[in-house]
């Protein structure tokens, strides 16, 4: 643990491969259905399935293209939505749900407080945010590490515990609290 | 940030952990006491006091009741040491407050503690949710100014830790239907611009007896057992206590 130091991000192919077998970590298992697919005037990095069967977008941005990742991940998704259904009907093996909407995870060293409201004004229950980077110890390849940055919305929540609900507790009653300040006498 | 990249990689990958020894096992150790931080400004008086006044409720509760400070000023008032009905007053000196408070709870808290109480620099405080607490304790009055400042504290860390648990305690509220309003009020913006839920730890009242009793160096559950600020300052030390059994460490 002595030469630990941040490394850059792989080529393509290297890079994809690294992510099938990190993507997990995120909290729930994601199954890799294509990679490198040619989308809208440019790449889309994974397409996978949740074990629901619901379609999850997988992009990564380089540093500093963090807002314009957001942008080409709403464009690759609506890209994609009108054409899952003809990938089932060719590959029904692939057990998906098109009706359901596609959920974006993007993927960047950072993401900047624009990129992050972005996200959260476009799809807050949609679009998934975390922050990858990869780390080397000495000679050996880089690792990535995944960090959620946002709740998902929909994904995470259906697939770990329900998040603490927000519901005002008080064993007291007005009695209580005798306004008009007793207490302070 | 001084920490090194490998002391928080274990938090992204377990397996790093592997790589480090000594780190698992010290993670490994006896029950720790779960700890909630309190952001404070400097010289905050009220939420120290409120603080200081929660750690004796707990203690009359049962339970070992430890508040844990940094060196300095930016807690005054707090004298360091034993207090009232066996509670302690621990401070701690560390660039990086959150780990400091959490060696500090895990080298002080008596055996079986369940709970302590840091007071942290709201400055900064998200980054101790990086990776050394998991648990925030807001209090917020009910108008719309600390609502706010709330609010974008609940949003700085859940941003850093989105599974943190977040909770608030309306203090200053002059009745039960006041401190729901605010209450809710708040979580349904968290929870919008989040997606994260607060935790509600009740409501407290009389401000002005919170300051008296730090001055006094006499906590209101024990100078005024019966007045309404000692029994909300018991009921939200029940409702901490209920959630620091079954609390992230």
């Amino acid at each position: 643990m002595s030469d630990l130091r941040l490394a850059p991000y792989p080529p393509g192919d290297e890079l994809r491969r690294a992510l099938r077998a990190a993507l997990g970590r995120l909290g729930r298992p994601l199954r890799v259905l294509a990679e490198d697919v040619a989308g809208l005037e440019g790449a889309i990095d994974l397409v996978a399935a949740d074990p629901a069967g619901r379609v999850v977008l997988v992009l990564v941005g380089d540093a500093g293209g963090d807002l314009e990742l957001v942008a080409h991940g709403l464009a690759q998704r609506a890209w994609l939505a009108p054409r899952l259904g003809d990938w089932l009907k060719l590959a029904p093996e692939l057990d998906i749900r098109p009706q359901e909407a596609i959920e974006l995870l993007l993927l960047a060293p950072e993401f900047g407080a624009r990129a992050r409201a972005a996200a959260r004004a476009a799809d807050p229950e949609g679009i998934s945010l975390a922050r990858l980077r990869f780390v080397a110890d000495g000679q050996a390849p880089g690792r990535p590490l995944l960090e959620r940055l946002e709740a998902p919305g929909g994904g995470r929540r259906r697939s770990g515990p329900p998040p603490a609900r927000s519901i005002f507790r008080t064993g007291l009653a007005d009695a209580d609290l005798a306004v008009g300040g007793s207490g302070l006498a | 940030m001084a920490r090194a990249l490998g002391d928080v990689l274990h938090h992204f990958d377990p397996s790093f952990a592997k790589a480090r020894p000594g780190l698992s096992e010290a993670r490994a150790g006896a029950p720790r006491a779960a700890l909630a931080a309190v952001p404070l400004a400097p010289g905050d008086l009220l939420r120290a006091g409120a603080v200081w006044n929660l750690a004796v409720e707990i203690a009359r509760l049962g339970a070992a009741g430890l508040v844990l400070a940094p060196a300095g000023d930016l807690v005054v008032g707090l004298d360091e040491g034993p207090g009232p009905l066996g509670t302690r007053v621990e401070r701690f000196a560390g660039e990086e407050p959150g780990r400091a408070a959490r060696a500090r709870a895990d080298a002080c808290a008596a055996p079986g503690a369940v709970l302590a109480l840091a007071c942290l620099p709201e400055a900064g405080f998200e980054r101790a949710f990086a990776s050394d607490l998991a648990w925030a304790l807001l209090l917020a009055a009910p108008d719309a100014a600390s609502l706010g400042e709330a609010e974008r504290m609940a949003e700085r860390v859940v941003a850093v830790r989105p599974d943190a648990r977040v909770g608030l305690t309306i203090h200053g509220a002059r009745s039960v239907g006041e401190a729901r309003d605010a209450f809710e009020r708040l979580a349904r913006v968290v929870e919008r611009q989040s997606g994260c839920g607060l935790t509600s730890y009740g409501l407290l009242v009389d401000d002005l007896a919170i300051y008296r009793a730090i001055v006094e160096r006499r906590p209101v559950g024990l100078a005024r057992p019966q007045s309404p600020a000692a029994r909300a300052l018991a009921d939200v030390a029940r409702l901490l206590l209920a959630d620091a059994r079954e609390a992230p460490r």
